[in-house]
C-alpha cells in the first residue's frame, strides 16, 4: 500500500522520538560498568541500595509523578513487601518471596486505595500517612514470627534454582537487573496511553472524564502499580540486609521518597536513579552531609522546589537543549507539580453517574 | 467506674491537645490554603525552647513558656517568608512540599542543639500535689489545666475569627487573596501573623503536653498526624466541627486503650478516620469538602 510508511510514522506519537529503551540501554551499560570497576564493600553495598531505592522511586513516580496521588504510604509498602518476603522465604524460596511481596503489597495497596477512593487530595495524603503509622503499629505488634518490636533475623541472601546470590558482586549484579527490570516496566506504561492519559487526568480532571479516559481506574492502577514496586524494593532490602527493624519504614522513609523523586526530577523517568543516587551516596562522601543530613534534605527540598522545579533532569535538560539549539516542546512548558487541584476529587466524582 | 474517670479526664485532655494544635493548623489553612506539615514541629520546638530556658538557665516556667511562644511566634513568621512567600501562586503541591523540608529542617536543628536524648519538662504543679481526686479517679492537674487552657483558646479563636477586623481579613484572604489586597487587606503582613499565631498557639500546645510524656524530637508529630485526622473527621474549616472530633479522637484512644487493647491504641483513631473517610468523604460535620492541597 503506497505511503502507509509515512502514515505509520506520522502516527508514531511524540513520545517514542524519547528513545526510551535506548535510555535503558544506557542505564544498564553505565550501571554495569561501575560494578565492573568498584571493588570495596562499602562501595559494592552502595550500589545495592542505590538500585533498591531506584526502584522505591520508580514506583513513587507512576504514584506521584504520573498518577498525581500525594501518598505517604510508598515507605509502609516497602515495609510490608520486606516482612512478606521475609515471612514467605522462611520455607520458600526466594523468588516466592518477591512474589508474595508483590502480591500482598498490590492487594493491600487496591483494598486501600479503595477505602479512600472518594477521598480527595488532602484527605488522601493523610489518609496514606495514617496508614503507614498503622503498618508500622503493626510491624512492631505483630509478632507471629519476628521478635519483639518486629526485628527479623537470618532473611536468607537471594536464591535463584541452584544459583545462590552470595558474594557482594553478584548480589549488586542481582539488584541491578531487577532495577533495569523496574525501568523496563515503567517505560512500557511510559509508550503507552497510560502515560498521556494520567497526564491529562492531572492536569485537566474534567477533560479527561468527558473523553472518556475511565479516570478512577487509571488512578487505582497507578497507585497499586507503584505500590507493588515499592513491596519488591522492600523484599529486596530483605534479602540484602539480612535483617528487619521497624525504623527502616517510619515515615522519615516516605519523605526521603519525595527527595529521591522531586530532587531527581519528578517529570522523567530517569529523575528517581539520579534522586536515589544522591540520597545514597551523598551521605557518605560528605561528612558535613552526614551530621547535617536532615537540615540539608530540608534544604535541598526547599531549594528545589523554588529554583528547580523539575530537579537534576531538568537542568541536564537545559543544558542539552542549550547545546543543540532546540526549541521547546510544548510538554516542557508544563510545571510537573502543577495538578489540576480538582484532579482527584473532581475525576472521582465525574465517573459516579 | 475507677477506670472510667481516669479515661475520661486523660481522653478530654489528649482531645484537647490534639484541638489546639488542629486549630493552629486551621488557622494557616483558612488563611492561605496551605496544609502545613511543619505543624506538629513547631509543638516539639516550643517544647524543647521551654526545656532549654528552664533547664539550661533556670528560668521559670511562666517565663520559659512566654519565651517558647514569641520564638515560634517569630519563627513562623519567617518559615512563612522562607518556606512559603516564595512559592505562592505555583501549585500547593510545591507548597505543601515545601512545608515538609521546612519539617526536617526543624527536626534536625532539634536534635544537633539538644541532641538526641529525651528531656523532661517540669508541671506547674508543685510534686506533691500533682493530682486530684475527683469521684474516687486521681486527676493530673495538668490534664485540668490543658483543658481549662483549651477552652480559652478555642472560644477567643472563634471570637477572633467571627468577631474582630483581623479575623474578617484572615477569611477575606482565603476566601481571595488579589480582592482582599485590592480592598486594603496588608496580605503580606497577614500571611506573616497568621503563620506566626499558628505556630504561636502549637508552640502553646507544645508546652502544655510536655510534662505529661518525654520531650522528643517526634513530641509534636504524632499530635500532629492526630490533629489532621480531627481536621479530616470535623471537616476542614469548621471549627467546632474540628473541635468535637479532636476530642472523639482523644476518647477513642484512651478506651481504646483502656478496654479494647492498649498495644494498638495508637491506631485506633486513624481507623475511624479512614472509616469516616470511606463512608463520608466530606467529614461528619460537612464543612468545606474541598481542601486545596
Amino acid at each position: 500500500m503506497p505511503g502507509s510508511s509515512t502514515d505509520a510514522a506520522l502516527a508514531r506519537p511524540p513520545i517514542y522520538r524519547r528513545q526510551q529503551y535506548l535510555g535503558l540501554l544506557g542505564v544498564g551499560l553505565i550501571s554495569f560498568g561501575l560494578l565492573s570497576i568498584v571493588q570495596s564493600k562499602f562501595a559494592y553495598g552502595l550500589m545495592q541500595q542505590w538500585a533498591i531505592f531506584s526502584i522505591l522511586g520508580l514506583g513513587f513516580y507512576l504514584v506521584f509523578g504520573l498518577g498525581g496521588q500525594f501518598a505517604f504510604s510508598q515507605g509502609a509498602f516497602f515495609g510490608l513487601g520486606a516482612y512478606s518476603s521475609a515471612w514467605a522465604t522462611r520455607n520458600l524460596s526466594f523468588l516466592w518471596g518477591v512474589g508474595a511481596a508483590i502480591i500482598i503489597g498490590c492487594l493491600v495497596a487496591l483494598v486501600f486505595a479503595i477505602i479512600v477512593f472518594r477521598a480527595d487530595h488532602f484527605y488522601f495524603a493523610i489518609g496514606t500517612m495514617a496508614f503507614s503509622f498503622i503498618a508500622i503499629v503493626v510491624f512492631r505488634e505483630f509478632t507471629a514470627f519476628s521478635r519483639a518490636s518486629g526485628e527479623v533475623v537470618g532473611i536468607p541472601k537471594p536464591q535463584i534454582a541452584n544459583h545462590a546470590f552470595n558474594t557482594d558482586y553478584k548480589l549488586s549484579a542481582l539488584l541491578i537487573v531487577f532495577m533495569l527490570l523496574a525501568l523496563l516496566l515503567v517505560i512500557l506504561v511510559e509508550r503507552s496511553p497510560l502515560r498521556r492519559e494520567a497526564l491529562a487526568l492531572n492536569h485537566h480532571s474534567q477533560v479527561a472524564s468527558t473523553l472518556g479516559i475511565p479516570t478512577g481506574k487509571l488512578r487505582l492502577l497507578m497507585f497499586v502499580l507503584g505500590s507493588g514496586f515499592a513491596a519488591v524494593a522492600g523484599a529486596l532490602q530483605a534479602h540484602r540486609t539480612g535483617s528487619l527493624s521497624t525504623e527502616q519504614f517510619s515515615v522519615q522513609l516516605s519523605i526521603d521518597i519525595f527527595l529521591i523523586l522531586l530532587l531527581g526530577g519528578i517529570g522523567s523517568i530517569y529523575g528517581p536513579l539520579l534522586g536515589a543516587a544522591f540520597v545514597v551516596w551523598a551521605p557518605e562522601q560528605m561528612r558535613f552531609i552526614a551530621n547535617y543530613r536532615g537540615i540539608i534534605y530540608g534544604a535541598v527540598l526547599i531549594i528545589v522546589m523554588i529554583l528547580f522545579p523539575k530537579g537534576l533532569v531538568g537542568i541536564f535538560e537545559a543544558l542539552w537543549r542549550l547545546i543543540r539549539g532546540k526549541r521547546k516542546t510544548p510538554e516542557d512548558g508544563l510545571d510537573p507539580l502543577a495538578f489540576d487541584e480538582a484532579a482527584i476529587d473532581g475525576g472521582a466524582n465525574a465517573a459516579r453517574p | 467506674m475507677e477506670k472510667f474517670m481516669p479515661l475520661l479526664m486523660t481522653g478530654i485532655a489528649q482531645g484537647s491537645i490534639i484541638a489546639i494544635t488542629a486549630l493552629g493548623f486551621l488557622l494557616i489553612y483558612k488563611a492561605t490554603g496551605v496544609v502545613n506539615f511543619a505543624q506538629g514541629d513547631f509543638s516539639t520546638l516550643g517544647a524543647y525552647v521551654a526545656v532549654w530556658a528552664t533547664t539550661k538557665h533556670g528560668w521559670s516556667l511562666p517565663t520559659a513558656w512566654i519565651l517558647a511562644i514569641v520564638v515560634l511566634f517569630i519563627i513562623g513568621a519567617l518559615i512563612e517568608r522562607i518556606a512559603y512567600a516564595p512559592l505562592r501562586g505555583r501549585s500547593v503541591h510545591v507548597v505543601v512540599i515545601s512545608t515538609l523540608g521546612a519539617a526536617l529542617i526543624i527536626q534536625a536543628a532539634i536534635v544537633r542543639w539538644m541532641g538526641p536524648l529525651p528531656y523532661s519538662l517540669r508541671s506547674p504543679f508543685p510534686v506533691r500535689e500533682q493530682t486530684v481526686t475527683w469521684f474516687g479517679a486521681r486527676i493530673p492537674k495538668q490534664n485540668l489545666l490543658i483543658i481549662g487552657a483549651t477552652i480559652v483558646c478555642v472560644v477567643l479563636l472563634i471570637l477572633l475569627f467571627q468577631k474582630t477586623q483581623f479575623g474578617r481579613q484572615v477569611r477575606a484572604l482565603a476566601s481571595d487573596r488579589q480582592v482582599a489586597q485590592l480592598q486594603g487587606v496588608r496580605t503580606t503582613w497577614m500571611s506573616m501573623l497568621t503563620f506566626g499565631m499558628s505556630a504561636a498557639l502549637s508552640a502553646f500546645a507544645g508546652v502544655l503536653i510536655a510534662p505529661t510524656r518525654s520531650v522528643t524530637v517526634e513530641l509534636g508529630f504524632g499530635v500532629m498526624l492526630y490533629a489532621f485526622a480531627a481536621a479530616i473527621l470535623g471537616g476542614m474549616g469548621n471549627l467546632v466541627g474540628v473541635v468535637v472530633a479532636a476530642l472523639a479522637i482523644g476518647l477513642v484512644r484512651q478506651f481504646g486503650a483502656g478496654y479494647i487493647s492498649s498495644t494498638y491504641a495508637e491506631i485506633f483513631p486513624f481507623l475511624l478516620m479512614l472509616v469516616v473517610i470511606a463512608a463520608k468523604p466530606q467529614g461528619l460535620f460537612g464543612g468545606e469538602s474541598r481542601a486545596r492541597l
